[in-house]
């Protein structure tokens, strides 16, 4: 089931009136059932990589504390399985493809797998959260989890369970084992973030995404119109993924839990570092404490430090999708942050002065331009196209061509424009808003203005070409 | 007691979903609307004496293959050239539906020129910056352009769909706000670049069908386009309602494919996909009374026919206008 439908919709409304009606004891049972309705919406089969990943781990958790020196094998035996299924189902294609490539370089007799794999959704972002738990569990930051529904549904959670914040056990399982109390303030926000999340999404993410593609699907785009559809493309994937991470968070708020935020303004940012501490951070941060810190981190001398940096974004790149330009992306980003580093550019001014104002301005332009850049990896998957891409001469536009270039950068930057502007305001200082939060009537009439231009900007400027969130692919 | 009320967060809840959901109301009754009907193309229909047998419609496929005049002039039959710049299945059929199907004589004959998959294609040239022609040819509300332009809604609760198209009747007043967003970034776009070609013409000569790669979907489309299977669902392209249009009012439908620009010497070869998908396009029209007239194998249609694209090049237009008149020597009687 997809967020923006209206079956979600008549689910989601029934949902909570059902839940809050009932006594806690009941609660977590029916959001488990509620979860795999949700999953198993459209292909009931996908529930059982998802059973046997949630049964997998919660047994392997409940061994660990009992068989003392045995926490690695136990670990091993749950990254394997977790992993395991992840391969079969998102890398095996890839895999056979390559071994081909090989087999076909040396002359040798190619092999067709006899059955094509159809990719459980979620399934890449439920492993993770499956796996964190059995080493969070290892490492004693949590107790093994004594309810097999209480642990099924912190991976099945289901405005999380498709497309993230990939969760830590450590923060989601004591909200599911703790009661939770029906809070109308809560509730308001929570509709507000919903609302926040289905305008990125209807309104920006699908508007943009019909500039993008059409000029992805130019056989030559010339220099200036291909940058437009790659700026087109920045800005539809951040509308798009921080989208459904607010109508997740906005969701669970409304049941009374409170998921993490996975964006925070990550255009703004002035270095790799600070871009990766704002993008995506569920991801960044399990590869962070998960993959990282356990190959060493920045513990060690500098050659290993740096080859640490380049695996956990390979892996990063590589969790994506199985392509190779997702690990492409991957090492790009590692060589940008290794780069940073080398230079001396991680440091973030204070923006206290206007000369530092300067130049984390500067900064932040031209780590959005090095993040397009990125974004052009991460988007053309044909090697060829790439290429051909990368090495377009910028002298070449002709004055027609510009115009039309021009013009879908501008349109497209009308539709950028609110994600900027409330990242911007955001970032400014506590004093700045500190008035606005003392009023607490003035506080809620404005927020009720927002949502209510919100509501209206969605019925009116809604893309005509709604589509699928692009996360759901990964 | 206002300021009470707001600071009760049951209170306020009740007061916050009332006025989001109740404040939009209004808006579809503001009276704002996007580009009028346009009825210049009933008038000119109506005004042609004696009324045309035999109509043409297409884009700039028909556009530079066919010398109007030259066709009268071969033909006994009256004939009726409509080019359409930058049209494409959506505006045929509104065509068809909202000018000729509104004609007190009927035409007997209609050819709707097209390339390849596109006749399949509900959603190609819709987007923003065809929008306001595309509104020029709907005539009040158009559910069915709305519905195939949105994807087929697989939702069980269609009523509810209708009830909150009843609740918020914001379409119109969407349509006018999309035009009008284009519009001042085409006005921008033109306060910086003031000089050269008309916009939508230069705009459509970056997007040409023949410009677009093969391993992408053409525009809006999300599946691979190119690997699509021909589908005749109602709820999928506007083909089967050209052809129920034709059926009812008595016309004789002829899809007329174009041989695209050749891509080794004159020859121009489908892939097996498209072979399948013509093959299966065919046997439709044909169990629907209509047919299909393929050029694309037809190696007598030379590279030197063609300038730019699938484009006909103006010194060929004439010849060109000639084999088709020869070709359809019985429609024009």
């Amino acid at each position: 089931m997809i967020f923006h439908s209206l079956d979600f919709i008549v689910f989601f409304v029934a949902v909570v009136a059902l839940y809050w009606a009932m006594p806690f004891r009941w609660q977590n049972f029916f959001l488990l059932a509620v979860s795999w309705f949700f999953y198993g919406y459209v292909s009931p089969w996908f529930i059982g990589p998802l059973a046997v990943a949630t049964l997998t781990d919660f047994l392997v958790a409940r061994e660990i504390p009992a068989r003392p020196g045995r926490e690695r094998l136990l670990v091993a035996i749950s990254v394997a399985i977790n992993l395991g299924m992840l391969g079969v189902f998102k890398y095996f294609g890839f895999f056979v493809e390559n071994v081909n490539a090989i087999f076909l370089s040396f002359g040798l007799t190619t092999f067709e797998p006899g059955l094509s794999i159809i990719l459980p959704v979620g399934i890449s972002f439920y492993t993770l959260q499956s796996i964190g738990y059995t080493v969070d569990v290892s490492r004693k930051r949590i107790a093994p989890c004594r309810s097999l529904i209480d642990y099924a549904l912190y991976v099945s959670f289901f405005p999380q369970l498709v497309a993230g914040p990939i969760e830590r056990s450590t923060h989601l399982l004591p909200m599911i084992t703790t009661a939770r109390t029906i809070d109308a303030a809560r509730i308001t926000s929570g509709l507000q973030l919903m609302l926040w999340g289905f305008f990125k999404k209807v309104v920006v993410a699908d508007t943009v995404a019909i500039t993008a593609n059409k000029i992805f699907a130019l056989d030559e785009p010339n220099f200036a119109l291909l940058w437009v559809g790659v700026f087109a493309f920045a800005i539809q994937i951040f509308a798009d993924f921080s989208a459904y991470t607010d109508i997740a968070r906005g969701a669970a708020r409304i049941l009374g839990f409170e998921i993490m935020e996975n964006f925070r303004g990550p255009y703004l940012s002035q270095t790799p570092h600070e871009f990766w501490g704002r993008w995506h951070i569920s991801l960044s941060s399990w590869i962070r404490d998960y993959v990282y810190i356990p190959l060493g981190g920045s513990r060690c001398g500098p050659t290993r430090n740096m080859l640490n940096l380049i695996g956990a974004f390979a892996v990063s790149g590589l969790w994506h999708g199985a392509q190779w330009n997702f690990v492409l992306w991957g090492l790009y980003w590692s060589f940008l942050t290794i780069g940073y580093r080398a230079l001396g550019l991680e440091t973030t001014p204070l923006l206290s002065s206007v000369r530092s104002g300067a130049v984390g301005l500067v900064k932040i332009l031209f780590l959005f331009l090095l993040t397009c850049f990125g974004w052009l990896l991460f988007r053309e998957t044909n090697p060829t196209y790439l290429w051909k891409f990368m090495t377009l001469n910028p002298f070449t536009v002709s004055h027609e061509q510009l115009r039309v270039a021009l013009f879908l950068g501008i349109h497209a930057m009308f539709f950028a424009l609110p994600l900027f502007a409330y990242d911007i305001l955001c970032r400014l200082p506590k004093s700045v808003t500190q008035a606005w939060r003392d009023r607490p009537v003035l506080r809620r009439i404005s927020e009720l203005a927002i949502a209510c231009l919100l509501f209206v900007t969605i019925l009116v400027l809604r893309s005509h070409a709604p589509s699928e969130f692009i996360y759901f692919q990964f | 007691m206002f300021g009470r009320l707001v600071r009760n967060d049951a209170a306020w809840l009740v007061i916050f979903v009332t006025v989001v959901l109740l404040l939009p109301v209004i808006l579809g009754r503001t009276g704002l609307s996007r580009t009028p009907f346009d009825q210049t193309p009933s008038e000119e229909l109506e005004k042609l004496d004696p009324p045309p047998e035999v109509v043409l419609i297409g884009d700039s496929m028909l556009g530079t293959r066919i010398v109007p005049d030259q066709l009268s002039e071969l033909s006994e039959a009256p004939v009726f050239v409509n080019i359409l710049e930058g049209s494409a299945s959506a505006r045929w059929y509104l065509y068809l539906k909202n000018h000729l199907a509104r004609l007190d004589t009927p035409p007997k004959h209609v050819v709707i020129f097209f390339r390849d998959r596109y006749l399949t294609d509900p959603t190609f040239r819709t987007s923003a910056q065809y929008q306001e022609l595309l509104h020029a040819t709907m005539q009040g509300e158009e559910p069915l352009v709305e519905a195939l332009l949105e994807g087929s809604d697989q939702s069980r609760f269609g009523w509810l769909a209708e009830g909150f198209e009843w609740l918020y009747p914001s379409q119109q007043l969407r349509d006018s706000t999309g035009e009008y967003v284009v519009e001042r970034a085409q006005k921008l776009t033109e306060n910086m670049m003031a000089d050269g070609d008309e916009f939508n013409v230069a705009l459509d000569r970056t997007f040409e069908i023949d410009l677009l790669r093969s391993d992408m979907p053409s525009e809006l489309a999300s599946e691979n386009l190119n690997q699509a299977r021909f589908d005749a669902s109602p709820e999928k392209s506007f083909l089967p309602h050209m052809v129920a249009i034709a059926k009812k009012n008595g016309w004789h439908l002829t899809f007329y494919r174009v041989k695209r620009r050749p891509q080794v010497g004159d020859i121009r070869t489908d892939e097996p996909e498209m072979k399948e998908y013509i093959q299966d396009l065919r046997a439709y029209l044909e169990a629907n009374g209509a047919t299909l007239v393929d050029e694309t194998s037809d190696e007598t249609i030379g590279i030197e026919y063609y300038s730019d694209g699938d484009h006909v090049a103006e010194e060929m237009q004439g010849a060109y206008t000639a084999r088709f008149f020869e070709r359809f020597k019985e429609l024009f009687k």
